[in-house]
């Protein structure tokens, strides 16, 4: 109950700045972009400076490989609009002064942290469930059927890999005051997990294993390991925890 | 001040900045009811013992305790949510205050109104004036009531009516309140304080009553004489020779005389006595502005 007035102003913000419009957007066209490349890209070939004569013959790839390849774009330019969305949730408004208001208002810095974190998770989820729902869409109807079991299952466990990026830009957010350095930042951890995990002995450690997982449930049906998914969980967690502890020791 | 009357007692708070000494040992209390001025030039530590008044920031020693249960703050650039307007701005700070239903927006109307933004409680305050967000602040800060308000130049960003409104709500609100407010500007703080600290290096130099204040630091007196020019001249030439006079400035046919001491006067007399062609047209205890108090403190005096 105590985070419910906390929670609305956080969702008017989120719905007066547009960001309820336009991450689903961003998620959902880079998601159909997918399916619409692989179906129409013999004719954009053609397009291009092809020799008369040229036979195009592009072998198309089973509907669920088409499904999981959207896990690589979001795990691009999806990620990179994450983080342009939440850097400057918490730099900005202890620059600006209104976690010194809220604080003296009985607000706690974890209450602070959460409620921003709930809303900003429960946004991005939304966007990546709506971006792989208009995917498999589109991809249904151009490539053949999907087991949306699957397509909604992997999308919420590939969230997990977002959502410890979310939890690591607010992480940041409390340690740098720009919120540039805050992109900044942010983004060179992802660079150096994503680095990280292409070591096959590192990977299982890693918060970006959701991802792998994810594409192996949509593209090849394979069944969720349980560790798999705990480690994500706990990366998300001891940064959430992280965060709250920096945000403790913060002026405001 | 009996420490049941006392909402605020610093003691000994240190506070720095990397190598910037902010707070050097400050100490002072607050009376449950009635304005407390922080005065000080800038860098005297006056925002950041409002801080560690909120505990928004941490000290290094010393003790900040405060008797309030419910405190309103308004911050000196006011830290509105741009995309909300005027009325949900104070729905949400009333109900994080705990404000409920009927009370509340009862709360909402009788504040828009107070501060007179009623007619502008469906606008954005990303689009309000500065004057209009301190005022909104302002409300936002009452709202719940509070016991004590803590303003940090609380009327900066105002044009003169609305300096004058403001200081004249503060003066009401004081009296079943405690009020901490930090001010530059000197003639607001003596409009509106009952006490004033001054801040001098992070420490109080100074806390009084505005009462005792006037009495404790030195009065002034001022004497004009009137006269020819070349009377006056030689006067003035005369004058500022003697040891008890401490400012004398001629202009024209006037030599304007300080004296910064009451038995100054019979040796000035006395003197004046033996000059022809010269008479005393004003002799007048001033009282002392809160400016030339603060220059006084401030300059270590």
């Amino acid at each position: 109950m105590i985070y419910l007035n906390l929670l609305q102003k956080e969702w008017l913000e989120v719905v007066r700045s547009y960001k309820i419009l336009f991450i689903p957007v961003v998620f959902i066209l880079l998601g159909v972009g997918q399916p619409l490349a692989m179906h129409f890209m013999p004719q954009i070939l053609e397009l291009g400076n092809v020799p008369a004569g040229t036979v195009i013959e592009i072998p198309i790839p089973p509907p669920e490989q088409i499904q999981a390849g959207i896990i690589d774009q979001y795990s691009q330019l999806g990620i990179f609009v994450l983080i342009l969305a939440a850097m400057g949730v918490i730099s900005r408004e202890v620059e600006q002064g209104q976690a010194a208001l809220l604080s003296t208002l009985g607000v706690t810095r974890h209450r602070y942290v959460l409620t921003k974190w709930m809303m900003l998770a429960a946004l991005t989820v939304f966007s990546i469930l709506i971006g792989f729902v208009a995917t498999a869409y589109y991809t249904e109807i151009l490539f053949g059927s999907l087991n949306w079991g699957h397509v909604i299952l992997g999308a919420l466990v590939y969230s997990l890999y977002p959502l410890f990026v979310l939890s690591l830009t607010l992480l940041l957010g409390t340690l740098n005051t720009s919120q540039l350095s805050v992109a900044g930042s942010t983004l060179a951890t992802v660079i150096v997990f994503s680095l990280a995990g292409t070591m096959r002995q590192l990977l299982p450690w890693l918060p970006n294993q959701a991802s792998t997982i994810a594409k192996n449930l949509i593209g090849a049906g394979q069944a969720l390991p349980v560790r798999g998914i705990a480690v994500p969980c706990i990366w998300i967690a001891v940064t959430l925890v992280a965060t709250c502890l920096s945000f403790r020791r913060r002026e405001l | 001040m009996n420490h049941d009357q006392t909402i605020i007692h610093f003691r000994e708070v240190k506070k720095s900045y990397g190598r910037v000494q902010a707070l050097d040992g400050l100490s002072f209390t607050a009376a449950k009811y009635g304005c407390l001025g922080l005065l000080g030039p800038n860098g005297a530590g006056k925002t950041t013992a409002i801080k560690c008044l909120l505990n928004l920031t941490h000290y290094e020693s010393g003790s900040v305790d405060v008797q309030a249960r419910r405190i309103g703050y308004v911050p000196q650039q006011p830290a509105l949510f741009p995309w909300m307007t005027a009325e949900e701005t104070l729905r949400f700070i009333g109900a994080e205050r705990g404000l409920r239903g009927k009370a509340l927006e009862d709360a909402i109307e009788y504040r828009l109104d107070q501060i007179g933004l009623l007619k502008a409680k469906r606008r954005r305050t990303g689009g309000f004036s500065g004057g209009m967000k301190q005022r909104l602040a302002l409300a936002a800060a009452l709202i719940h009531e509070p016991d004590l308000l803590v303003l940090d130049e609380p009327v900066s960003a105002l044009d003169p009516v609305g300096r004058h409104d403001v200081l004249a709500l503060l003066n009401v609100l004081k009296r079943d309140r405690a009020i901490v407010m930090s001010t530059h500007i000197l003639d607001d703080a003596e409009r509106v304080c009952d006490d004033v600290v001054i801040m001098r290096e992070g420490h109080a130099a100074l806390q009084q009553s505005m009462g005792q204040i006037r009495v404790t630091v030195n009065l002034r007196y001022d004497v004009e004489l009137l006269g020819e020019a070349a009377a006056i001249a030689a006067a003035g030439a005369l004058l500022q020779t003697q040891p008890y006079v401490s400012g004398c400035r001629q202009v024209g046919s006037v030599l304007a005389l300080t004296l910064h001491r009451l038995e100054e006067v019979p040796a000035l007399l006395h003197t004046l006595a033996s000059l022809e062609d010269v008479q005393v047209i004003r002799l007048e205890q001033s009282k002392p502005s809160l400016e030339d108090i603060f220059l006084q403190v401030v300059n270590g005096q």
